[in-house]
């Protein structure tokens, strides 16, 4: 048998846990249900046997019953016949009138009606003789008028007791002849209640069953079928042996023969009724059937479940994995493979964190480095101290503008360097940004007009140093610079917005493209160092910040920078605890993903 | 333990488990069903074989017992005489429970205000005494109608068929064990019964609560009825009032009579002429038969419920066999002893002799005497008046061309007051010491025997229908009848003044108006049935000849407790020394034989003691 290759695929597409199902199920199912198929089986033919078996010994029962009573009925009617009175009576052919009344009265009277007495069966007594002359009471009857009564015909020429049977009368008569020499002198009969002879046969004669009893000539004595709902009794003809062979065939089927008088007895049982008691026996089993495939199944259901837990958790994490996080969820400490399995699992995601970790950290320092190498590579004591002197050879000479520009670069490059810290405060960054413009309008005769817009507010807000510095030089190199005609404004925000601080630097030179200003911050543009700006703000806060510039040709640029506000702790400001501590602290910032733990693990790690 | 072989571990764990589980489970079970099956299937085999034995032979049993009580149901069925005069007393102003508790212990019909119980001691009748299917002994018509009438129900403590009746009765008396109300029918243990002060008082009840009907019923047969059950003046146990059912008629085939051109006779002798021509003309005999003659039962007298008997034969001779008799000097005799019988069997001798006496009468038997009338065989018998009804009524179905006729023709030798009757088969009603509602049982036979009778007839046609149904009197509450001792000669007395116009139909009783009727139907010739035929023949012919021959019922004298029963030997002697000299076996001198036998064989002390005991 080929299995269609949906099912294949479907079973090959399921899930462990139900294949596990499937299999234990199927595993326990099968024996079950061949041990039921078979005790079923077995019990059920067991049960039949027992069924033919209880009908052979009812059916033996009564046929014993009704053979004693006939028997007893066979020794009475032998009795009589060579009891001296009757004996006396038949052969007394001329006794006078008062001798045959004292005769009939006490001899014939208590013996013929007394068995009557004994035996409830028997309805009469009759003595038919060639010496009785008149009928007296219906014991005595003359012989002449025997061949008046039912039975006379069917009897054999035979002194043998003979039975006859008519069901409509309903009676049974035992009939002997007896004779003297060759002369049939008398007839003794003892009619017999049908009725009660047949009771104790029709009454095992139960629901679906039936019953027959033929004589020697296979002529229906009694008949009674109880098939269906209605009753049948002494359907009337004569059964033709087709008739008993169908119901040979049909039924569960005993038979007895009585030996005295040849009846045979049958008794039949319709099928269904024999099976009927055994389907009573799956009834009471179905709900232990059904118990049991309920068991089976919960059974399955949780052993599947405890036994595929494990899988299926370390399958959910590695789709976890897959879809980016790198967290380990799953744990076992159990021995077996799927332990084994997990724990593998879990080293292997250590190691992959760990080595990820290990990059990333690494190119975090290396930027750092870069920027501390770089400030690094200006001593700054030399530097103020040749400002300081050329700031004070400048008064000297009275140099005004020298010296303004002196303190001013003096002035820039301290809170450029801010005593070497990342981070500085926005005030900081104002001066700064001050100094680096005095400078600037010296260097352009003043062309171009500054306009600041600053809220107190985020005065104390930290931001990362030299943020706004790029940005300003390129507003003055590639706007202002490109400005022919018209007055030149540099716009500076510093505001709060939301609970973000927002830098902003606008000018109105001839502006770009948008599409063009987008690409100033994904692209290296040269010359423009936004990218690095970007980059430098994505990375300490995350994705939704950094710089987005707005540009319109002829309208001039604006470029913003948005930054959390975060309020300067005077003290990590004082310590210049700012900085690289704070990314690694906080690398959800860093990542743009939310696997804080993992930042945390790691961070333990180290 | 490695995964795979967990899986397996489990997997076979499991599955041996729950097989092995269904497994024990359905053997036991088969083996319990199987073993349950078997077994009850034997003992229903066992026992409707075992209860269809003793059912069965208890109805045989009881068959002949119902058999012969069958002619007497049926005479008693008709019998229904007189019309109503005031009865009911129309107290309403009792209202007050107190009141009405006591009007309906103190008057016939009062009604309880609450249901009165009463535990019964009931004889009981074959196949259920003949009720209709549904109804018991506890929820018949004449329970419904009791309780209807009177709010008064039975509680059948104890139930006995008739022939173990007697025996059951005695259980009781002797264990003390009585239900409230008994019917006794033995006189031996009545007397028990009043000795030892265990049933109640009936005097002060019967005189409030029987209706005057009742009383006048009870009158009818004068004072011995009652005194039978009245001890040292008091009435202690209401006796069973049995109607009379006059004396024995001829009963001779008219249609014959005619073909022969015979007149009707005037005295038994001219009715024995009439038979031996029947036998000599050889009338309703086969070829090789011989003619049968006057049929004749071996016991020549006979009960109330039996035909055959040669009893007018005797009373020709003012004989009175089988009964105990005043002789001429005040000396009780048993009248098969008296010279008067030894008469009455000569004449019989001579009957036989010249043939019109069945020559086989000692061979044949009630029912082959029966059969010889129905089968046309036999032309003439001694009957009672209800004779057409049985056999009659069969023979003249089986032949329609036939007729008989009944002739009372002992009329002139009117039966004197000395014969003495016996209690032997009355019946009586008892009331339990310390019953608290004794006035039930008369107000329960006034309600059924009167009220239901005669008043109320419209209302009670449901007890009236259960005579149509043969119910058997077993079937009532109490199991005797109350009529009038003349109440058959009153029906046909009132149906004669109706057809004369001397008085008018609508007087009639339901009864009477429905032989009325079938007689009318006789008369008219048109559709008539066997059973119009019988009701003329019975109610009008027979019953009318007596009424014509001036009979009354002689008010017999009773013998006082002892019974006078005669035992079976002296019974056997005395029938076998009738049947030997009628039949000339022995000569007429052996009657002196014979009475000297009856003496020395035990009749000497038997009469001596009933001598001393009514002297």
């Amino acid at each position: 048998m080929r299995i269609p290759a949906a099912i294949k695929n479907k079973f090959k597409n399921m899930k462990y846990r139900h294949k596990l199902t499937i299999l234990l199920v199927t595993a326990s199912l099968v024996p079950m249900i061949l041990l039921v198929w078979y005790s079923h089986g077995r019990m059920s033919s067991l049960l039949r046997e027992k069924e033919m078996e209880d009908m052979s010994s009812i059916l033996e029962q009564t046929g014993e019953g009704i053979d004693s009573q006939i028997e007893v009925f066979s020794s009475l009617l032998n009795y009589l016949t060579y009891s001296p009175d009757i004996e006396e009576l038949i052969a007394e052919k001329n006794m006078d009138n008062y001798y045959a009344y004292k005769k009939y009265t006490e001899v014939a009277d208590p013996l013929l009606s007394v068995p009557k007495a004994y035996h409830d069966a028997i309805t009469q007594i009759q003595l038919f003789a060639d010496s009785i002359k008149v009928r007296h009471e219906y014991t005595l009857v003359p012989l002449s008028e025997v061949d008046k009564e039912w039975w006379y015909d069917e009897l054999a020429e035979d002194v043998s007791v003979q039975w006859v049977v008519d069901k409509e009368k309903p009676e049974i008569a035992a009939v002997r002849r007896i004779y003297h020499g060759k002369e049939q002198t008398a007839v003794l009969c003892i009619t017999l209640d049908y009725n009660k002879i047949f009771q104790p046969f029709e009454n095992i004669i139960s629901e679906e069953s039936g019953g027959m009893i033929l004589d020697k000539g296979g002529n229906v004595l009694f008949q009674k079928e109880m098939l269906g709902k209605k009753e049948e009794k002494d359907s009337g003809e004569a059964v033709s042996r087709e008739f008993l062979e169908s119901r040979q065939r049909d039924y569960a089927f005993v038979n007895r023969k009585n030996a005295a008088c040849g009846w045979i007895f049958y008794l039949y049982k319709l099928q269904s009724a024999v099976d009927s008691s055994v389907s009573g026996i799956l009834v009471s089993e179905i709900p232990l059937i059904a118990a049991c495939v309920a068991i089976i199944l919960a059974l399955g259901l949780s052993f599947s479940r405890i036994f595929t837990r494990k899988i299926e958790e370390l399958t959910d994490n590695m789709n976890q994995v897959n879809q980016g996080s790198r967290m380990v969820t799953v744990d076992s400490d159990a021995g077996d493979e799927i332990g084994l399995l997990v724990r593998s699992f879990r080293r292997m995601m250590d190691e992959i964190n760990r080595l990820i970790h290990e990059v990333y950290e690494n190119k975090i320092a290396l930027k750092e480095f870069e920027l501390k190498a770089l400030t690094a590579q200006i001593n700054p004591h030399f530097l103020y101290n040749s400002l300081s002197v050329i700031n004070w050879m400048a008064i000297r000479s009275n140099q005004r503008e020298i010296s303004k520009v002196t303190l001013s670069l003096s002035m820039f490059y301290r809170t450029a360097l801010s005593k070497g810290q990342d981070m500085v405060t926005v005030d900081n960054c104002i001066q700064n940004i001050k100094a680096y413009l005095d400078i600037q309008l010296v260097m352009h005769d003043n062309d171009f007009q500054v306009i600041w817009d600053i809220d107190p507010e985020v005065k104390g807000d930290i931001v990362p140093k030299l943020l706004l510095q790029p940005v300003v030089e390129n507003a003055l190199e590639h706007g202002l610079d490109m400005k022919e005609e018209g007055e030149k404004i540099l716009r500076l925000f510093l505001v709060k917005d939301g609970e973000d601080v927002l830098l902003a630097v606008e000018d109105n030179g001839p502006g770009m493209e948008q599409e063009e200003a987008d690409k100033l911050v994904t692209y290296k543009a040269s010359g423009y160092g936004l990218k690095n700006v970007n980059d430098r703000m994505q990375l300490l806060y995350g994705m939704e910040y950094g710089i987005k510039v707005f540009s319109q040709i002829d309208q001039g640029t604006r470029v913003e920078m948005r930054i959390p506000r975060e309020k300067a702790d005077e003290e990590a400001v004082a310590a210049g605890e700012f900085s690289a501590k704070k990314f690694l602290q906080d690398p959800e910032g860093a990542s743009g993903d939310a696997t804080g733990k993992k930042g945390g693990k790691s961070e333990e790690k180290k | 333990m490695k995964k795979k072989n967990r899986i397996l571990v489990l997997g076979l764990t499991f599955s041996m488990v729950i097989s092995s589980g269904s497994l024990t489970g359905c053997d036991s079970a088969a083996g319990s069903m199987g073993k349950e099956t078997a077994g009850v299937e034997y003992e229903e085999a066992d026992n409707k074989s075992s209860e269809t034995l003793s059912s069965d032979s208890g109805i045989n049993a009881a068959d002949t017992g119902i058999a012969g009580d069958e002619t007497e149901k049926t005479a008693e069925n008709r019998t229904d005489a007189g019309k109503s005069t005031e009865t009911e007393e129309s107290q309403t102003d009792n209202s007050t429970d107190s009141g009405l508790w006591k009007k309906a212990s103190t008057t016939p019909y009062g009604k309880y205000p609450e249901l009165v119980t009463y535990t019964l001691g009931q004889m009981s009748g074959a196949n259920n005494s003949n009720l209709p299917a549904g109804n018991t002994y506890e929820d018949s018509a004449y329970t419904r109608y009791v309780k209807e009438i009177l709010n008064v129900q039975n509680e059948n403590a104890y139930m006995e068929r008739e022939d173990r009746y007697d025996e059951y009765v005695n259980v009781l008396v002797n264990d003390h064990t009585l239900p409230d109300v008994l019917v006794v029918s033995d006189r031996e243990t009545l007397n028990i019964l009043v000795e030892n002060d265990m049933v109640e008082d009936l005097t002060d009840v019967y005189a409030n609560c029987t209706s005057p009907r009742i009383k006048a019923m009870y009158n009818s047969y004068g004072p011995q009825l009652l005194g039978a059950g009245t001890f040292d003046g008091r009435l202690m146990a209401l006796p069973e009032a049995v109607i009379d059912h006059g004396p024995c008629l001829l009963w001779l085939r008219k249609d014959w009579m005619d073909q022969l051109g015979l007149s009707e006779p005037e005295t038994l002798e001219e009715a024995m002429d009439i038979i031996q021509a029947f036998q000599e003309n050889r009338m309703g005999a086969e070829d090789g038969e011989d003619p049968v003659g006057l049929v004749c039962d071996t016991n020549f007298v006979s009960t109330t419920s039996q035909n055959y008997s040669v009893e007018p034969v005797f009373e020709k001779f003012y004989s009175y066999p089988r009964r105990w008799i005043k002789d001429e000097n005040g000396e009780i005799v048993y009248g098969s002893l008296t010279e008067e019988t030894r008469s009455a069997v000569a004449y019989l001798r001579e009957l036989y002799e010249r043939g019109i006496l069945d020559q086989n009468f000692a061979l044949r038997a009630q029912n082959n005497l029966r059969d010889l009338v129905v089968e046309g065989k036999c032309g003439a018998f001694f009957g009672l008046w209800w004779a057409p009804n049985n056999p009659l009524m069969d023979e003249i179905e089986n032949d329609p061309e036939a007729d008989w006729e009944p002739y009372y023709l002992t009329a002139d030798y009117q039966e004197k007051d000395n014969v003495y009757a016996s209690f032997r088969d009355n019946k009586y009603v008892v009331v339990r010491k310390g019953y608290e509602h004794p006035e039930i049982v008369m107000k329960i036979i006034s309600v059924l025997f009167d009220y239901s009778r005669f008043d109320d007839v419209e209302n009670a046609d449901e007890i009236n229908s259960y005579f149509a149904l043969n119910v058997d009197p077993t079937a009532r509450p109490l199991v005797i009848n109350v009529d009038y001792n003349e109440a058959i000669y009153n029906v046909t007395k009132d149906i004669r003044r109706v057809m004369s116009g001397k008085q008018k139909e609508s007087n009639l009783s339901a009864l009477e108006k429905s032989y009325y009727d079938a007689c009318m139907k006789y008369l008219s010739g048109e559709n008539v049935t066997v059973e119009d035929w019988a009701a003329y023949k019975s109610r009008i012919s027979a019953v009318g000849v007596l009424v014509d021959g001036h009979y009354n019922p002689v008010r017999r004298q009773y013998l006082v407790d002892s019974d006078g029963e005669i035992p079976n030997m002296l019974a056997t002697l005395e029938k076998n020394a009738f049947i030997q000299m009628i039949m000339g076996e022995q000569s007429m001198d052996y009657f002196d034989t014979f009475v000297e036998e009856w003496y020395e064989q035990g009749g000497q002390e038997l009469t001596q003691k009933i001598r001393e005991e009514n002297s």
